[in-house]
């Protein structure tokens, strides 16, 4: 998810062929909810997100997640997967 | 005595190679320093070196480190202000990369353990889109990115 506009991420989905969807938090709303907004970090001026992710089990609850401390913090695809894989093996 | 007379003319001969064939030897560490920029989006794609800018930093430690030794042979002052140059922009782009880029702390985000807030919104087409209906269905990987521009 991302606060930017829904046709703006229909591009996004369309040009890279991503086969799940972009939620679309146009005011910030949700991202306030996180508690991760960053107040002027769109360089046009508008509010962003602090770069998240959150894996997120069954009942709701956090399994795994990681909040950027930087903006070019991005943890890599491989400790992703390696997370859900350590998680889907858990009893 | 003769020790001397016999070492000024060569000294002097140096000079003047020096004076003739001006050594554009200084220009190597702004250079080096520079590549650093496009060293970082060429590799924007690799996570490590994303936040970390190793191949960067090396390329702008290295240009500082062949200013300086420029410097030990060649003090004219068009290689003083390379090499000072090239010095602080090694620590512009420090403090840029460390500093500019740091972001506010999450306030409240939940928790490994937290059951996070519920939330319906439009996803790409316009469709209510709920996170209880994605998670029930399987666990599910929520990114917030900061969006295209």
């Amino acid at each position: 998810m991302s606060v930017d506009a829904p046709s703006v991420s229909l591009d996004v989905v369309e040009r890279l062929a991503l086969p799940f969807d972009i939620l679309c938090d146009v005011d910030a709303a949700v991202v306030r909810q996180f508690g991760l907004l960053h107040t002027g970090g769109n360089p046009h001026g508008g509010d962003t997100t602090v770069p998240a992710m959150f894996l997120i089990g069954s009942e709701g609850k956090v399994l795994w997640r990681r909040v950027a401390q930087r903006i070019q913090d991005r943890p890599d695809p491989r400790e992703i997967l390696d997370a859900i894989e350590r998680l889907a093996a858990a009893p | 005595m003769q020790g001397t007379l016999t070492t000024n003319p060569v000294n002097l001969t140096d000079a003047e190679q020096g004076t003739r064939r001006p050594s554009k030897a200084y220009l190597i560490g702004p250079l080096l320093a520079l590549l650093s920029i496009p060293a970082y989006l060429v590799w924007l794609d690799v996570s490590l070196l994303r936040s970390t800018a190793l191949q960067s930093f090396a390329l702008m430690i290295a240009g500082t480190v062949v200013g300086l030794m420029t410097l030990k042979t060649d003090r004219r002052r068009r290689v003083k202000a390379a090499a000072i140059g090239t010095g602080g922009f090694l620590l512009l782009g420090t403090g840029m990369f460390f500093f500019a880029t740091k972001l506010p702390q999450p306030a409240g985000a939940p928790e490994v353990g937290a059951r996070v807030p519920g939330f319906t919104l439009p996803d790409q087409t316009g469709q209510p889109v709920s996170l209880a209906s994605l998670y029930q269905r399987g666990a599910t990987l929520l990114v917030f990115y900061r969006g295209h521009w």
